[in-house]
Parts: structure tokens; C-alpha cells; sequence
């Protein structure tokens, strides 16, 4: 099997296990089953990042969202298994709506891909490493990456702050 | 090599997905799930594309790094206040929420 074969392979395993995953995940009635769809969804995002040469990208998808947050979600769906959520209205009249309103974000999105579709080159040039990476995010965009480590600190800050028990 | 625009497609139909379920969902914590799922699909967006485009200057990938640092910071304060508001009301149903202050 050639290298072009093994990546469309890998390419469609991953898609249909995003995709499978995602409606699973909003499908499922118990919340922690949701939350192991979504570890699987977070993981095969994982792997596309990784056939798109995001070497290190595909790392912190793992490190973080495959580990931490779905972590962080098992607990909360945990400590607030005794809220009861009717699932007869999980899926209930909105849903018209939402399927509009799906279909109305659709239409410009097929639109702006059919004009890349054409624009686009076939062969992508792989773009450059880890290495290049860090000295665009450290020179560059120096200023846009303390910002968010800023936003991280306030984040964490405000979550402590909040779910703390209040004394 | 897959074309890049096999992934600029499966992202928009993730993002399609999520977004649907996000809007249906009646749980906070099914709804920040959905959220996730949204931003990874972004972030894929901009790693295809900086690809496709072939940038030198590390665009796409740098925005896809901070699209997970929103992300993650996101998630954070998201589930913080589900925690907040479910010991308040002892509820995580968005059919609750219906008070603008409490």
C-alpha cells in the first residue's frame, strides 16, 4: 500500500470516527458515555493533526483535550449526576430551528468551499516544524501569545473563584 | 496526499454537527461537549488551510495554538459556572435557566 492510499485511509477512518462520535455524543442519554464519545472524537482530531504534519499540535490535542478536559468533564458530569435533564425535551421543538439555522450557516459555507475548491493547490507543501513554530509564536505573534497566557491565568483564577464552596 | 480540502470539509461538517447539537441540547454540560467540538473543528480548519497555502511565516498553525488556548480556557469557566449554577438550583437543564440574575 502506497503512501497516498495509507493516508486517505487514515484520513477516512478518523473522519468517520469524528463524525460517528459527534452524533453519538449528542445522542446519548447517559452523560458520561457522552463524555467518552467526545474523548474519541478529541483523539481522531488528534491524528488529523498529526497527517497534516502539526506534529506538535497533534500532542497538546492529546495532552489537553483528550486527557485533560475530558477529565475535567467526567468530574462535573459526576458531581452533578443528581440533576435529572428529561430527555424527551433533549430533542424537542427546537429542533426545526436549529436544523434552519444549520441549513442557513450551511449554504455560504458550501459556497466559500467551492471556491476554495477551485482556488486551492492539490499538493499542499508541508509547512514547517516544531521549530518553526515556536519562533513564529515567539517572535511574530509574540504579543497575541502573553496576552493568552494572561487569559489562561484569568481563566483559571475565575474557575477556582467560582466553583470553590462558598463558606 | 488526502487534498486539503477534504479537511476543509469535514471540518465545516463537524462544525455543522456541533453547532445543530449545541442549539438542541438541553444539557449545560452536553452543550459545552458541543462547544469543544466546535473549536477543534476550527482549529483543523486553520491547520488545512496554512497548509494548503503553504505559509512559511507559521500563520495557520499559530492560530489553530491559540483557538485551543481559547478552548481550553473556555472549557474551564464553562464547567466552573455549570458547577456554581447546579449547586444554586440543583439543576443543569438550560430549561432553568430563565433568571437573569441567581
Amino acid at each position: 500500500m502506497g503512501a497516498e492510499a495509507t493516508s486517505w485511509f487514515l484520513f477516512t477512518l478518523m473522519a468517520v470516527v469524528i463524525v460517528g462520535c459527534s452524533v453519538a455524543m449528542m445522542l446519548s442519554r447517559n452523560f458520561v458515555h457522552s463524555a467518552v464519545f467526545l474523548a474519541g472524537a478529541l483523539l481522531s482530531f488528534a491524528g488529523l493533526y498529526a497527517l497534516l504534519d502539526a506534529t506538535f499540535l497533534a500532542l497538546l490535542q492529546l495532552f489537553i483535550y483528550a486527557g485533560a478536559v475530558t477529565v475535567v468533564v467526567v468530574f462535573v458530569v459526576m458531581l452533578t449526576s443528581t440533576s435529572v435533564v428529561a430527555f424527551d425535551s433533549l430533542l424537542q421543538r427546537q429542533t426545526w430551528l436549529a436544523l434552519a439555522v444549520g441549513v442557513a450557516f450551511a449554504i455560504p459555507l458550501i459556497d466559500a468551499l467551492r471556491t476554495l475548491a477551485a482556488a486551492l493547490p492539490l499538493a499542499a507543501t508541508a509547512p514547517g516544524g516544531t521549530e518553526e513554530l515556536a519562533r513564529a509564536l515567539l517572535t511574530t505573534y509574540v504579543a497575541p501569545f502573553e496576552i493568552s497566557s494572561a487569559i489562561l491565568l484569568a481563566a483559571l483564577v475565575g474557575a477556582i473563584y467560582l466553583a470553590r464552596e462558598a463558606s | 496526499m488526502v487534498p486539503p480540502i477534504a479537511f476543509l470539509i469535514l471540518g465545516a461538517v463537524v462544525f455543522l454537527l456541533a453547532m445543530i447539537g449545541f442549539l438542541t441540547r438541553r444539557s449545560l454540560v452536553q452543550a459545552l461537549m458541543c462547544l469543544e467540538l466546535m473549536t477543534s473543528a476550527v482549529a483543523l480548519t486553520f491547520l488545512a488551510l496554512g497548509r494548503a497555502l503553504g505559509d512559511r511565516s507559521m500563520t495557520g498553525m499559530v492560530f489553530a495554538t491559540f483557538c485551543m488556548v481559547i478552548s481550553a480556557a473556555e472549557i474551564g469557566m464553562g464547567l466552573a459556572l455549570v458547577l456554581l449554577y447546579f449547586r444554586k438550583h440543583g439543576s443543569t437543564s438550560t430549561d432553568d435557566l430563565d433568571l437573569m440574575k441567581g
